[in-house]
Order: C-alpha cells, then structure tokens, then sequence
C-alpha cells in the first residue's frame, strides 16, 4: 500500500510538472523574445537611404558656431514604420570656410538621455548639471564620457547625418539596437 | 540533508504552509478515486494554460483599432515563441468548451446536480456560460476581418433580444456604434472582469465539492482521500489535455486574417461550438427570429437551471430517461444544425470563394506589414496597397458603366481594354459608335472613317498611340506619326480641338475632344475629375466628375490602372455589331 501511494505521488508530482514544462516553456519564451529580438524594421535603417538624413544646407551653417538642428527620419518601433518623424537631435558646426569639414555632435547626454544646450562656449546638460568642452569633452559632472560624435557628410551642398543612439551612462560609446 | 529537514522545520514553524497544504489535498473522494472525476481539474488546468499564455500575450499586445492588428501580427510573425502561444491560448479554448460539456455530462449521468448540490450545479452552469463569454469576447481582440465580422454579428443579435437587449447592447458596444470602445471594453472584460468573476465563481464551486464530496456512482463502497490517487488521475489527464492543446497549436496554428474593415463583405462564421445558434438564425428569420436568438437558448438555459428538479432524486429507471430526454434531443439538434450549415457551405462555391479571397487578403496584409505598418493604422496600409488598390478603385468607381473583360460587361460607357492602344484608336476611328467599343455612349454625330484607307488609318493610329506614349513603352513609329499629322490636321481637327492648325470648315464649330495627349496620364486625369471640360468631352458628357468624390491620391491610382489597360487587346469593330447595324452617320456634325 505504501508502494502504491509512493507511485501516485511520484506521477502526479511527474504529470504536473510536465504540464507546467509544456505550457510555461512557450510562455516565458515569448515573454522574454522582446528583449533579445529587435524589430525587423530597425534593420533597414531608420531613415531613407541607408540611414543618412539631410539636416541643413551647407550655406547656412555660420563658420566655427554650433547650432542645433533635428534629424527627421522614418521612425521604427516594434511594428509600426511612420515616416518623416523627429528621430533626435544634433549639434552642428562647419570648421572652416571653403572647405567641407563639418562637426556633428549627438544633443543626446552621455549620462541619462537629457538634451544638451549650448550656454557661451561650451555645451551644459541641465538635468545633472554636466557640462562639455565646445569640441565635445566632458568636462564637469557625473557625465561619464563626451558628447557623442555623429558621422556626418556633405553632398551637393546638403549636410547629411547618420542618426544613431549610443548606450546611456557607461564610459565606452556602444550603438544602441 | 539535515540542514534542509531543519530549514523546512523553521519554515513550517513561520508559516504553517505545509499543513495548510496537507488540509488542502485531504478531500474525501466518497465510492474512491476514479478517471470520470478527472473532468473538473483538467479544465483548471486548461484555464491556467489559458491565463499563462493570456498574460504573455498582454506583454506584446496593444488593444487600439489602429493597434490591435499590428501588435498581433508582430506577436504571431515576428517574436519567437508567438505564434505557438497565440494558438495554445485559441486551442485551450476548444479544450474548455469540450470539457465542460464531458464535465456536465459526467455530472448529470451521476446524478451530482441532484439535492444537496443544486447550488454547484448552478455555479458550474455559469462557470460553463463564462467560458461562452470568454470567447465571444475574447475573439475579436485581434481586430481581424473574422473576429470583427462574428463578434459584429454577435452584438447585433444581442440588440434585437427583448426588453433588456438594446441597453444591454450600448453597455457593450460603448455606445451604438461598434467601434474603438468596443475593443477596449471586450478586453477589459476578456483581461481583467470576467477572469476575476471566474476565480470567485469557481472558488465558490470548488469549496462547495469540498462540503459535499465527489457524486459517487450508485453502489459504489469505499473510501478514498484525493491525494495522491486521484491527484495522479487528475494530474496525468492534465497533461494530457495540455499537451494536446501545444500538439494542435503547433500542428495547426491559429489564423490571423486581414486587418478589420468595417466597409468590406466578409464571409463571417463563428467556431465550431456557435454554429448551431448561427444556424438557427438561418432558420427562424424576420419576426421568428426571436425564437432562435432567446426562445430555444432561453429554454435550454431554463431547462438546465432547473434539472434537479426536472431530474430529481427519486427519479429511477424509464422516469430518468424521460427527465433526460430533452437534453439528448438538445444536443442532437445541434449537431445536426452545427453538421448542416458545415454541409451548407462545403457545397458553397461563392462560399469558398470569398473564403479563398480572405485567405488571400490575409496573406498580403502580412507581406504588407513586414515592411511597417503606416501610423495610420492596418486598414490604411491594406486600403493603400499598392498592388491591389488600384484595381479596388478602378471596379467600385469606373468599372460600374465601362466595360472591362475579367471585371465588368457594363454598357454604360466606353469599352476600357485596350483604350490608347493603336488597335483602340483604329477601331474607334473606323467605327465610333459601334456597340462593343463605345456602347450606349451617344456618339452618333461623329462620321465613321470607313472611307479612310488601311494605311492612313495605321498612321492615324500611330499618331494617336503615339499622344500617350511614356517611358518605358513600345515606342511610336515617328515616320508613321509624321505622315499621320497631316491627316489628323485635314479630317479631325475640323472639329477636333487641339495644337495642330486646324483647317477651318465653314459652319464646322470645333467642339469635340482635344486629341493631344490623348490617352496620356494626364488626359486620362483631366477626363475623371473634370470631363465636361470643354477639352475634354464638354456638357455632353454624361459621365460624373470625380474630383471631390475621390482624393488625388485615389485618382492617381485609376489613372494608373486605366493607363495600365492599354496593352490589353482592343475590341474588333470589323465584325458587324451585334444588335443592329448603326444608324446611318449623320453629314455633318451636329452643332450645340
């Protein structure tokens, strides 16, 4: 008799478990593909042609001042594509007159995400008081690394950037997604 | 080993877990453990398969009409593991349904509805209805072509119920339309109130089981505890039903059809276990339809509620078989009616047609959406498809008097196959008005051109072709256009308008169409959102114009269908005219 509960016990614990294994495996599964799955869109580049957006014309660019400019941009979440939507923000300098050396810097704070000003000249996050050299250093303030660069060119006299997120509070600069 | 002995000991000590648990599986099991108590635990079962895969699909989807679709879609196709869980938690869904009518038959074969477990019997009729409304609102969720078409239908019979049916109906819908509150209101009851109501009930139901003891079969003896023996046959018949749930998820999949469109006709059918009431409706129609939307469940439900009595105690033998009558012939009436509307559409060809067509607008709505659905939502992408929509446009605005092979054999307008072609421009010049070309079109004071020569008639031709002419077509023959203009210029341009310098005719006044471009994108335009233009067709023309009924968008889309019919071939005005013979030309034109 002690055998037989014995048995019982062990195939009820055994069946249970099974089941448990058979429906909670697709379950957590899916619950956690989000996390290690990006979505297919973000593939192809979230704006047009490769990932390049046309932020100004090279004209209007004053020699050696920042200024910022927004990077428009076909916006890729999850399932959803729309196009001609504000991807971020850059800060934008022409070095030289005659020449088409230009500086593109993220408006994207190293530290947590905030939006960088410019104030006289060098560069100030207001949300953690970090501040930045007007090459883009850091200077003062919990920011761990420098404002982060944007790959930047110049065709037929439009300036074009490559928009890119870098991840958030860690000194080496990594892509996001 | 005895570490772990001394920390389960401490544990018990704190929370007395243990013996709470032990209280918990110490239920008698009055005549013993047997597989026909197995039923009700297995649907537990099949209900928390049904909440696990519920809440990870809540990690992905988005209820919103322009939302809803998207999300499933990027469940179903894109992330790993959604589409098997998006099928287990349909097919867990067929396993309660099919286990609470195995759960009630036991039951009322047993006689466990019978004093002293009316109540329970109660309870478990409305634990069965709610796994009802758990489908019903569960299955639109997806905002797809068929959720959305059945549960439309579903809410609409739910209005014409008597007395309480149309206030019962704005409750649901959110108001009369069915529309955005109506998804987010269906997923607040399927997410959120009726499993809340579901755990009371069957809290309820399982406390009650606990008081009076499983329903032993007559003359049973003996005496078992559940656990572990009918724990063990509970938990092996679990499993089963679990891993038949993941096998038909896996072998067979859950469709997700095209994005919902309100404005679309749509072969709506209901699963499996709704067709008989489906049918019903097909059977009692006009002012008897309320015999098949309340009367027959109404009675059914009565009849069920009121089974421990119908079915009481002392009932034995040929009174049990009378008592129980009423729900054999329930439940062979629906299958017989659930089998006929099965047999009645196998036998439907519009049926598997328009079947075949979903299947179709599905399969494109997916391809559409690997490459982002727009902000606008699902139905905007699949409206605007480019493959497709411009031929939708063409049928519902054009295709309703001009004649298309493949697509219409209206006569109110012109003939469309081949127009701008050389074979549609040689056929109209030698035969304006001839019947298969420009049908009821009243054109008879243009002069056929029979007198024209085969030649001059080619060259003509070319040179009309040759006004609507783009690049990457066959290109005109430019000799043949060249000897064209000068006879263009003589014979239609009396009373053609266009660029080339007309020879005046006296008492000739230039009113018909201008032939530059014709055929082009941009005559075409102007002849659909202004053809009473005087370029165009003027006052004459009886065609409507389409420039505020249609956005531009749209209008390009029919200007590229249209323009794309040209390389089909055109009708052949050699053949003498089916009807009659044309009427005699007039000499001259008619002048306004």
């Amino acid at each position: 008799m002690s055998d037989r509960r014995r048995v019982l016990k062990v195939v009820a614990g055994a069946a249970s478990a099974a089941a448990a294994g058979v429906a909670g495996v697709p379950v957590v599964g899916l619950v956690v593909a989000p996390a290690h799955t990006p979505s297919p869109l973000a593939a192809r580049g979230g704006a047009a042609e490769g990932g390049w957006s046309i932020v100004a014309r090279l004209d209007d660019l004053a020699v050696g001042e920042f200024v910022q400019v927004p990077v428009i941009g076909s916006e890729v979440d999850a399932w959803s594509a729309s196009p001609d939507r504000r991807l971020g923000v850059v800060w934008l300098m022409r070095r030289t007159a005659g020449s088409d050396a230009v500086e593109a810097l993220s408006a994207v704070c190293p530290h947590l995400g905030c939006l960088i000003e410019k104030q006289g000249d060098h560069f100030n996050c207001p949300c953690h008081v970090s501040s930045f050299a007007a090459d883009g250093r850091a200077l003062e303030g919990p920011s761990p690394r420098g404002m982060d660069p944007i790959e930047v060119r110049v065709h037929d006299g439009n300036v074009l950037v490559r928009w890119v997120r870098f991840r958030l509070g860690v000194a080496d600069r990594v892509k996001e997604g | 080993m005895s570490a772990l002995s001394q920390l389960r000991e401490t544990l018990e000590s704190r929370t007395g877990l243990g013996a709470s648990m032990h209280r918990a599986a110490d239920v008698a099991m009055p005549g013993g453990a047997r597989w026909r108590h197995v039923f009700g635990l297995a649907l537990v079962a099949l209900f928390v398969v049904e909440a696990l895969t519920g809440v990870a699909m809540m990690t992905v989807y988005s209820p919103g009409t322009q939302t809803a679709w998207a999300s499933t879609y990027y469940l179903q196709y894109v992330l790993p593991w959604g589409g098997l869980v998006r099928a287990m938690h349909h097919f867990a869904s067929h396993g309660l349904v099919v286990g609470v009518v195995l759960h009630l038959l036991q039951v009322v074969v047993a006689g466990g509805h019978r004093a002293p477990r009316e109540v329970n019997w109660w309870l478990g009729l409305a634990l069965g209805a709610m796994v009802l409304g758990f489908a019903m609102t569960g299955f639109p969720l997806a905002w797809d072509q068929r959720g959305y078409w059945v549960s439309h239908v579903e809410t609409g019979i739910m209005g014409t119920l008597p007395v309480v049916g149309p206030t019962v109906q704005r409750l649901v819908l959110g108001g009369t339309q069915y529309g955005a509150l109506t998804l987010t209101r269906f997923f607040a009851l399927h997410v959120f109130v009726l499993p809340a109501l579901l755990v009371t009930l069957l809290g309820a139901h399982v406390a009650i089981v606990r008081r009076h003891g499983v329903k032993a079969p007559d003359g049973a003896s003996g005496d078992e505890r559940w656990w572990p023996s009918q724990a063990a046959r509970d938990a092996l018949v679990a499993l089963v039903a679990v891993v038949a749930v993941a096998w038909a998820a896996r072998r067979y999949g859950v469709a997700l059809d095209a994005p919902a469109d309100g404005q679309s006709q749509y072969p709506a059918r209901p699963e499996w276990y709704f067709m008989p009431l489906s049918q019903l409706l097909h059977h009692f129609q006009g002012s008897r339809q309320i015999i098949g939307t309340a009367v027959i469940p109404g009675v059914l439900t009565a009849y069920l509620a009121a089974l421990p009595w119908v079915d009481g105690p002392s009932r034995k033998g040929a009174a049990r078989v009378v008592a129980l009558a009423p729900l054999v012939i329930f439940a062979a009436g629906a299958m017989f009616l659930g089998w006929e509307l099965v047999h009645h559409d196998r036998g439907d060809r519009e049926f598997a047609k328009a079947t075949r067509e979903a299947e179709r607008q599905a399969r494109r709505a997916v391809e559409l959406a690997r490459m982002g659905v727009p902000p606008e939502g699902p139905l905007e992408m699949v409206r605007n498809d480019p493959a497709v929509r411009p031929a939708a446009l063409f049928r519902q605005n054009c295709a309703t008097c001009h004649a298309v092979r493949g697509m219409s054999e209206q006569r109110k307008g012109p003939r469309l196959d081949g127009f701008g072609s050389r074979g549609w421009a040689s056929a109209f010049v030698a035969w304006p008005d001839h019947p298969e070309l420009m049908a009821t079109t009243e054109i008879h004071d243009m002069p056929p051109q029979r007198r024209v020569n085969d030649d001059d008639l080619r060259a003509v031709s070319e040179w009309l072709y040759a006004q609507g002419v783009e690049r990457g077509d066959p290109p005109a023959d430019a000799a043949l256009v060249e000897r064209g203009a000068p006879i263009i210029r003589e014979r239609c341009n009396a009373c053609h308008l266009g660029s080339l310098t007309p020879s005046d005719v006296e008492g000739v006044v230039r009113d018909a169409p201008s032939l530059d471009g014709w055929g082009s994108r941009e005559w075409i335009y102007e002849q659909i959102v202004n053809p009473q233009r005087m370029e165009q067709y003027w006052a004459r023309n009886h065609m409507p114009r389409f420039r505020d009924k249609l956005s531009e968008r749209e209008i390009a889309m029919i200007v590229g269908y249209t323009r794309g019919l040209r390389t089909r071939p055109a009708p052949d005005t050699v053949r003498p005219p089916r009807p009659q013979p044309p009427p005699e030309p007039a000499a001259a034109p008619v002048a306004p």
